[in-house]
Parts: structure tokens; C-alpha cells; sequence
């Protein structure tokens, strides 16, 4: 009996020092520090039969939004340049881009936002303060007004903060018959984690690569 | 060896110390704590952590069925881990750029084993086993966490070698194949190696 206390006491101790000295090497070397990386981040809403999209609207305009969420003037004519690497994948995706005045509803809408500063998180509950300009809305969709928000199907899988400048491109089915109450289905996001950092000239060097990075990551489109 | 390495090998050669009780293994209860390390297989995994690993756990509780063969359980605790500048796809979204990247697998299996020659010497040994394997994809960044949490059906092939030693315990050395087959598109392939202890038995 004795034996086989101090046998079953040793082991207990020699499973739990191993238990103890495996777990605590589950996450090494975590890098620290924000903005120091390029990060292109895609996410979509598998229900979402991206097939049968073939038309989108895309605004002329690249909101900025501050912490607080309000919707700051534009920025240079380096937004054109990105709008227009925008509309280069989705015509090499076979998308046929329409005005914003067309009376044809568009399969999708795909609008852009900058944050200037860090924002807590990756999903964004943009809405209403920033494009209730755009004419389109009450033609094509269920004039999604006030207190209508996006829903993002991946929300909860990423977590972390986004680092100022960073572009996200979201695609919102326009059309689609709303499944929630005032909820828009946005069925895919592209985020450039702080592409609008740096000077103009580190800008114009990087953005096009990575927004294509986030069309080449999203073969499903 | 790092830091971690050899704090967990002391462990392992301090169990080693202990003494086991016994004369026949048949009805007889084994414990088998093993340290391990791993190497990703198949492209996938490699893809997404690619480096060889020196974290790893593993824990058998068998039963002697006869005197050579045992039926069991196994407990894991194996991870990956490897920074790059990949793309990790994830089932309904992917990240691209410079990250930390980790798999955190824990596979829970039922295992038998047999084992040749005398318990005298060494002994041979081959061990397969089936269930479950708990796999974590994980993608850090500064900026950036993202996980893919599955359970996976899983199984597992073994070879290995017990080596007796005068104080009645037995330290052992292993090569496993771990698989955890395909869940909505991910799955993970990997080996690990281990050195360990057989208690008991």
C-alpha cells in the first residue's frame, strides 16, 4: 500500500509538471506592436451565392471615419487611385460596374471606408452616418435608413484592433431580402490593415499588390 | 535544446525514476507519460506552420489484455507554431501577411498496442488508435487574432521501444503518425517524436 502511495503521488506530481511545462509554450513569441505589418484580411458569408452575382455599384468616394465614428471629409486623389484598383478586380472577376444612377438594381454594392484612428475592432457597424447620401439606396434596396446595420456573418472569429488607415471594401448584397429585422447583409469584406499610413509615396507603392492580394485570397468571388 | 526543452526532459528523466509494481501486465493498469516533439506532414499543415516543434504531451492509460497486448486511451497536447508571411484560409475568410501561426491539436484516442520479445529486455512495440482529435488554427498578428476551433475524427499509428531499467521503470521511445482527417476543408496531418515513461503494468 505504501508502495503504491508514493507510486500514484509521483505520477500525479510527473503528469501535472508536464501538463504545466507543455501548456505554458502554447502561444510563444507573440508579436508585439500594431501597424508594423501588412495584413490583408478576407471574409464572406458562405451561404452567399457569389455565382450568380455579375453587377455591382461602387460609390466615388472613400469615407474616412474617426474614432468616434464620424464621417470625415475626403482625402487626396490617391482615393481615385484606389477606387480605381477597386473596379480593376471586379472587372477581372467579370462584373460589370454600373452608375450609381442606373434604375437597374445591382447585384452588389461595394462601398469603402478608411478608420484614421485605431478602431477596437474588425468589424465595423458603419452605417447610416456615412452613406446616407448615396442616391441608390432607396431605388434598389429596402430603404435601408437609420437604425439598419450590417451584419457581418464572421463576426466573432476575428478579434484584435484596427490599425489607422486601414481600408475595408465591403460588399452588400443590395437586393437581397433582409432575413433579420433592419439588418444589411454584407456577404463580403476585404481589410488592408493600415494601407493609409506612411507617406503618399509608401501608399502608391503598396496598395495596388495588396488589394489584389485580397481578390487573389477570395477565390470563391 | 531551449529553455523548455530541458526543464521537460529533467521532468521526464525524474519520472523515469519511479518505480513500477508489477509481475504480469494482463488486468494490469499502465501509465505512459511521454514528452514530444512535432514535425508537420502533409502540405496543409505545413503551409500553415511549417517548423518543426519542440512542444508537445502525451499521456496513455492502458490495461493489460494479455501479457503483450493492451487496450487503452491516449491524451495529447501538440503544437505547432511557426511565423511567416503566408496565407492562413480559415472556412469562411483568409489572412495573408506576417503572422504568428499555431495549431494546438489535442487528439483523444482509444489505442491498442502490442509488444514483442521479453519484458526482460527491450521491447518492440506498435500501437494504432481512433477518435477524436480537438484542432485550433490560430493566426496572430499585432493587430490581428483569428481562430478555427474543429473536432475532427482522427487516427493514429505508433511504433516504439520500451527500454527496462534496473529500478523496475521503463523508459520508452516512440514515433507516432497523427491524423486528423478533413472537416469543412481542414485537415492536419503530423508525427511526433517522443521520449517517455511507462508506470505500472
Amino acid at each position: 500500500m505504501l508502495r503504491w502511495r508514493r507510486f500514484s503521488g509521483r505520477a500525479v506530481l510527473w503528469v501535472g509538471s508536464m501538463v504545466i511545462a507543455v501548456g505554458t509554450a502554447c502561444y510563444p513569441g507573440v508579436i508585439e506592436g500594431v501597424g508594423e505589418l501588412d495584413l490583408v484580411v478576407t471574409a464572406y458569408d458562405p451561404a452567399a451565392s457569389f455565382g450568380s452575382l455579375t453587377s455591382y455599384v461602387m460609390p466615388d468616394t472613400i469615407i474616412r471615419v474617426d474614432a468616434a465614428g464620424t464621417d470625415l471629409p475626403p482625402a487626396s486623389d490617391l482615393d481615385q487611385q484606389v477606387l480605381d484598383a477597386v473596379a480593376t478586380e471586379f472587372a477581372a472577376l467579370g462584373y460589370t460596374r454600373l452608375a450609381p444612377s442606373s434604375l437597374t438594381a445591382p447585384d452588389v454594392v461595394v462601398v469603402l471606408t478608411v478608420n484614421v484612428d485605431e478602431l477596437p475592432r474588425w468589424t465595423d457597424p458603419f452605417w447610416w452616418g456615412y452613406w446616407d447620401w448615396f442616391e441608390g439606396w432607396s431605388r434598389w434596396s429596402p430603404s435601408w435608413d437609420t437604425g439598419w446595420t450590417p451584419r457581418y456573418p464572421w463576426a466573432g472569429k476575428y478579434a484584435g484592433v484596427r490599425s489607422p488607415g486601414t481600408l475595408q471594401i465591403t460588399m452588400i448584397a443590395s437586393g437581397q431580402t433582409p432575413t433579420e429585422a433592419r439588418v444589411i447583409p454584407a456577404i463580403w469584406a476585404g481589410t488592408i490593415d493600415g494601407l493609409f499610413t506612411g507617406t503618399e509615396a509608401s501608399v502608391v507603392s503598396r496598395f495596388q499588390s495588396l488589394i489584389r492580394q485580397a481578390f487573389d485570397q477570395s477565390p470563391y468571388l | 535544446m531551449t529553455k523548455c526543452g530541458r526543464v521537460i526532459l529533467a521532468l521526464l528523466m525524474w519520472g523515469g525514476s519511479v518505480s513500477a509494481v508489477s509481475a504480469q501486465r494482463a488486468g494490469r493498469w499502465t501509465l505512459h507519460t511521454q514528452y514530444s516533439t512535432v514535425l508537420p506532414m502533409s502540405d496543409e499543415t505545413r503551409e500553415f506552420a511549417g517548423g518543426f516543434s519542440w512542444r508537445g504531451g502525451t499521456i496513455d492509460i492502458a490495461r493489460g489484455a494479455t501479457d503483450h497486448v493492451t487496450i487503452g486511451a491516449s491524451f495529447g497536447w501538440h503544437v505547432l507554431s511557426e511565423e511567416n508571411t503566408g496565407t492562413s484560409v480559415f472556412p469562411d475568410g483568409a489572412i495573408s501577411g506576417r503572422a504568428l501561426r499555431h495549431v494546438n491539436s489535442v487528439p483523444l484516442m482509444v489505442t491498442g498496442t502490442l509488444a514483442l520479445g521479453s519484458r526482460d529486455g527491450i521491447q518492440p512495440w506498435f500501437g494504432v488508435g481512433g477518435g477524436t482529435v480537438w484542432i485550433e488554427s490560430r493566426t496572430e498578428s499585432g493587430a490581428l487574432a483569428a481562430e478555427d476551433v474543429k473536432w475532427h475524427r482522427g487516427a493514429m499509428g505508433e511504433v516504439g521501444l520500451r527500454i527496462p531499467r534496473e529500478s523496475g521503470a521503463t523508459i520508452t521511445l516512440s514515433a507516432r503518425y497523427q491524423r486528423a482527417f478533413e472537416t469543412n476543408g481542414l485537415e492536419r496531418e503530423y508525427m511526433t517524436f517522443s521520449v517517455g515513461s511507462l508506470l505500472g503494468g
